[in-house]
């Protein structure tokens, strides 16, 4: 077993590390104080082949591998978790299906320029009334002359406020449960496509996500996105990719809490020395160096399986639930360990601190991820 | 000067001031007053914007004219730039940035600074003829002298067709204010100033008192003043008596620049910037206000 | 057009720099490494004449083996190739000179270019040091090269004292290059991952035919004695007295 980085992967994450220190955090204060996405980013991104890591030239893609986009997410959300969540999910949940479902013509319209930066896209998956109970959609797509008509709405769909096109959960045949649903492709400039604005919250200031509000949205037939009836396959496979980086960006944003609060232990001095000589204070440093080894063991374990198309369901769940979990295990610790300063908006432990919560919640609850596990058990 | 005096007065060697450039013979007659053997002059139309390689014929012939050994000289762009092929055409060794040195039996240690001022490093040149390019704020300047020193021109053979480089022009920028590396006071500005707006500020502070407007490398990047007003590890090295540094954060490598004054002010918005670890007075505050405020309170005394 | 730029190892200049007990050279251990940002910006100047007016860019560096990450890291910015002169040790400004000079013969490149300045040693004399052994024109600090129709010549504004100064240096020569020439671009996935792929030959200095002694030698290192902070003031009419009476400035 080979547990080492390739140097190409060791080439590319001090490169990550460097553009996401000197071009991404100068936007963290600013998502901070203002909760708006710099759409910019999209861009600059695809500019350098962030956007298309994993994925093949023919298609603007860089050519790499999964392992290698998951440390792209795991060093930009070491600066930035709202920019890693967000470019992490226009990548995987809204231009990925288009890749590994759609038709020429589709990858061409909108994947293609998703890889660039160009389009921006969103995944409308969860609703107001849905949301671990995925087959239970409401959003329908009704066959009619000439295409589809979507009713519906969606809710915390991130890049929602601005994205150029949505790929759409909807249910085709509400009778037939997760056999009855379909994945399709949705111009957001669409006739009766309504952007709603960004909902406020907790943490994560900046990756903007809102609702959509889907009424009598009539899309061609060439909307639909691979086969009727197929949807929720489509997007449980992509949802066990976006587990995985997820992990990731939680092990990035974990380190970037770590690594503040062991410099205080060592800079910081009560009582005569500096506070990391207190077992109280090293012992809680061990454990977060320890979880956070633990969450990227199992996070590139899964990705690893992912990229040789095995079997990943269970070690993608494993990887997020751990990973999030750790991540705000650690959060709460390095904020601790600051003390007063911790709790004090100067410092960034307490955006890590609510950062981190989000990441126990959305692309599957750790509830869901427990179900996912114990179901793989054969109990 | 003083350092080529010194030193020659430790080793008992006789000193030589060279002086070029075109229409010299006020300079030379001024380094005539500074007790060296004698002044060289060379004095010539190629001498007006001398590009390097006639910079550097002209000390090499000058150093074998007088059998130098040592070869000293200010640090400056003009001689950062052409001293160091004095120094290959000679086979001499040279030592830029000397900001002190010791001598050892019938050995010169020289020191000088590197990483951004973090080390200091004891450095000796192993070849007969030694060239050392020595950091003006680093020593006293030279005092005049009694005796005057022969004046001996220096004649200058140089075929301009063998040089592959033309000067073409020079853009200069007048300004009224002392040279920033000379001046007593210094009022630098950085990212904090935000711009112009910040700067004039500034300035309208420098000229109160009299002294040089500096910069951070972040300032000259955002294009707000010119090239030649950074401070720091890649522009110029000051030590004034006061320093002010105004919504500067203090980068390791502008500290490089000014860390030798005597006493450096900091004013900045932000308590943890790193300046205030090395300033010696430190207010945090909004520069917007701070500054007129100063200014003022500045007037004040002055009319009192 | 054939350009040879430098890729020199340098240590992160955010990073702080500790001497080790022995004077004898700094502690390596746990220093990250990085290329010299002024040697970035060769890389680019020459990446951007490639672009133009097609042809190759090769880094060279001087320096321990490790210095190869570097030269794969100029690659990935985009250069063609990378020539590691192999030397263990500091060596001096002389010594990098004379090795650029054999480079030079062998590759007779148009151009040769590189930061007017490292952020470790700071000498600032390889470049004109390179110029003299080779006799070839130099122009050092340039903010900005304008290189004329048929690559024979440049027109190079200079930073220089009080102002910018203007030379048209002939084809090849040696420019030394200041922050103001350009912004470095990132190194884009793609490249990165093709970067392995280029080659970089390993030369050890004697098989340049380079000797190796040392002008100017280190006697030993010593930590700078670093300012302490001083006192904070509450206000401006605080300040004033301070400078005033205290440490009697104004």
């Amino acid at each position: 077993m080979d547990f080492s980085l390739t140097p190409e992967q060791k080439m590319f994450q001090e490169a990550v590390a460097r553009f996401a220190k000197e071009k991404l955090e100068p936007y963290v204060k600013t998502m901070e104080s203002t909760d708006r996405f710099p759409v910019e980013v999209f861009k600059v991104l695809g500019e350098l082949g962030y956007l298309g890591v994993h994925f093949p030239p023919e298609y603007g893609g860089s050519g790499a591998d999964f392992t290698t986009f998951c440390i792209f997410i795991e060093e930009v959300s070491k600066v930035s978790p709202a920019i890693g969540v967000n470019v992490l999910l226009h990548t995987l949940m809204g231009s990925a299906p288009v890749f590994l479902v759609g038709n020429e013509d589709q990858k061409q319209k909108y994947f293609v320029p998703a890889v660039t930066g160009e389009k921006v896209a969103a995944a409308g998956l969860t609703e107001p009334n849905v949301g671990s109970s995925a087959a239970d959609i409401e959003t329908t797509a009704k066959k009619v002359n000439g295409g589809w008509l979507i009713n519906g709405s969606k809710m915390f769909t991130s890049n929602g406020p601005y994205c150029d096109f949505i790929t759409l959960v909807a249910s085709t045949d509400r009778a037939k449960r997760h056999k009855g649903i379909s994945l399709f492709l949705v111009d957001s400039r669409t006739s009766g496509v309504t952007l709603g604005p960004n909902i406020p919250r907790m943490g994560i200031m900046g990756g903007e996500a809102g609702s959509v509000a889907l009424e009598n949205v009539h899309v061609p037939q060439e909307a639909l996105l691979g086969e009727e009836g197929k949807g929720f396959y489509y997007l449980m496979e992509a949802l066990n990719a976006t587990r995985v980086a997820l992990g990731a960006g939680a092990v990035g944003l974990a380190r970037a809490a770590f690594e503040r609060a062991l410099q205080y232990a060592k800079d910081r001095q009560q009582f005569g020395q500096p506070i990391g000589k207190f077992q109280g204070v090293s012992f809680k440093l061990a454990d977060m160096a320890l979880e956070i080894e633990l969450a990227r063991l199992m996070v590139y374990k899964a990705a690893w399986l992912l990229e040789r198309q095995e079997k990943v369901v269970k070690e993608a769940a494993m990887a997020k639930l751990f990973a999030s979990e750790m991540a705000n295990r650690v959060a709460h610790r390095a904020l601790q360990i600051h003390g007063g300063y911790g709790y004090a908006k100067e410092q960034p432990l307490e955006r890590y601190y609510r950062d981190a919560r989000l990441f126990e919640i959305f692309q599957g609850t750790s509830e869901i991820l427990r179900v996912i596990v114990s179901g793989q058990l054969g109990l | 000067m003083s350092v080529g005096k010194e030193l020659a007065g430790h080793l008992h060697f006789p000193w030589h001031i060279l002086v070029m450039g075109k229409g010299i013979s006020a300079v030379a007659e001024e380094a005539a007053r500074y007790g060296a053997s004698s002044v060289l002059s060379a004095d010539h139309e190629l001498l007006e914007h001398p590009v390097a390689q006639v910079s550097a014929s002209v000390v090499a012939q000058a150093t074998t004219a007088v059998e130098a050994t040592f070869i000293v000289a200010p640090v400056t762009p003009w001689t950062k730039d052409f001293l160091p092929r004095v120094a290959a055409r000679l086979g001499a060794g040279m030592v830029s940035d000397v900001v002190g040195y010791e001598i050892e039996g019938n050995t010169v240690v020289f020191q000088r600074t590197m990483y951004a001022g973090a080390v200091n490093a004891a450095v000796m040149i192993t070849t007969a003829v030694k060239i050392i390019c020595a950091r003006p704020t680093a020593f006293p300047k030279a005092k005049p002298e009694e005796r005057p020193s022969a004046i001996v021109p220096l004649s200058i053979e140089i075929d301009p067709a063998s040089i592959g480089t033309t000067f073409l022009s020079y853009e200069d920028r007048p300004s009224e204010r002392p040279d920033l590396t000379e001046a007593a006071i210094v009022v630098a500005g950085g990212r904090g100033t935000k711009g112009r707006e910040g700067f004039q500020l500034l300035e309208e502070l420098a000229d109160l008192l009299g002294g040089a407007v500096g910069a951070s490398r972040a300032a000259v990047d955002l294009g707000w003043v010119p090239a030649d007003l950074q401070i720091g590890q890649t522009g110029k090295i000051v030590a004034p008596s006061l320093y002010f540094a105004v919504g500067i954060s203090g980068a390791i490598q502008h500290v490089a620049g000014m860390k030798d004054s005597k006493v450096i002010v900091a004013i900045n918005k932000d308590p943890e910037a790193p300046i205030f670890q090395v300033a010696t007075y430190g207010l945090v505050a909004d520069l917007f206000a701070a500054i007129p405020t100063f200014v003022e309170a500045v007037k004040q005394t002055k009319e009192a | 057009m054939k350009v040879l730029v430098a890729c020199k190892r340098v240590p992160d200049p955010s990073a702080k720099i500790k001497v080790k007990q022995d004077g004898s050279s700094i502690e390596a251990e746990g220093l990250k490494f990085v290329i010299s940002a002024l040697d970035e910006v060769a890389i680019e100047e020459g990446l951007r004449m490639k672009e133009r007016r097609g042809g190759e860019v090769i880094l060279f560096s001087v320096g321990n083996v490790q210095a190869e990450e570097q030269l794969r890291m100029g690659l990935a910015m985009g250069a063609d190739r990378g020539i590691l002169v192999v030397y263990e040790g500091f060596p001096d400004s002389d010594l990098v000179a004379r090795a650029i000079a054999a480079i030079f013969r062998e590759e007779q490149p148009d151009l040769v270019l590189m930061g007017k300045v490292s952020p470790d040693t700071e000498a600032g004399q390889v470049g004109q040091l390179a110029a003299e052994y080779l006799g070839l024109p130099q122009a050092t600090f340039a903010s900005k090269i304008e290189l004329d129709a048929d690559g024979s010549k440049a027109v190079v504004t200079r930073e220089v004292e009080g102002g910018h100064e203007r030379v048209e240096v002939q084809l090849p020569a040696v420019i030394t290059c200041d922050f103001r020439l350009n912004t470095p671009r990132y190194a884009s996935v793609p490249m990165i991952m093709k970067a392995r792929a280029k080659p970089i030959t390993k030369a050890p200095l004697d098989g340049l035919g380079v000797e190796a002694i040392a002008k100017v030698k280190l006697r030993n290192l010593l930590p700078s004695p670093q300012r302490k902070a001083g006192v904070r003031v509450e206000s401006v009419k605080d300040l004033l007295r301070c400078l005033k009476e205290e440490a009697k400035v104004i």
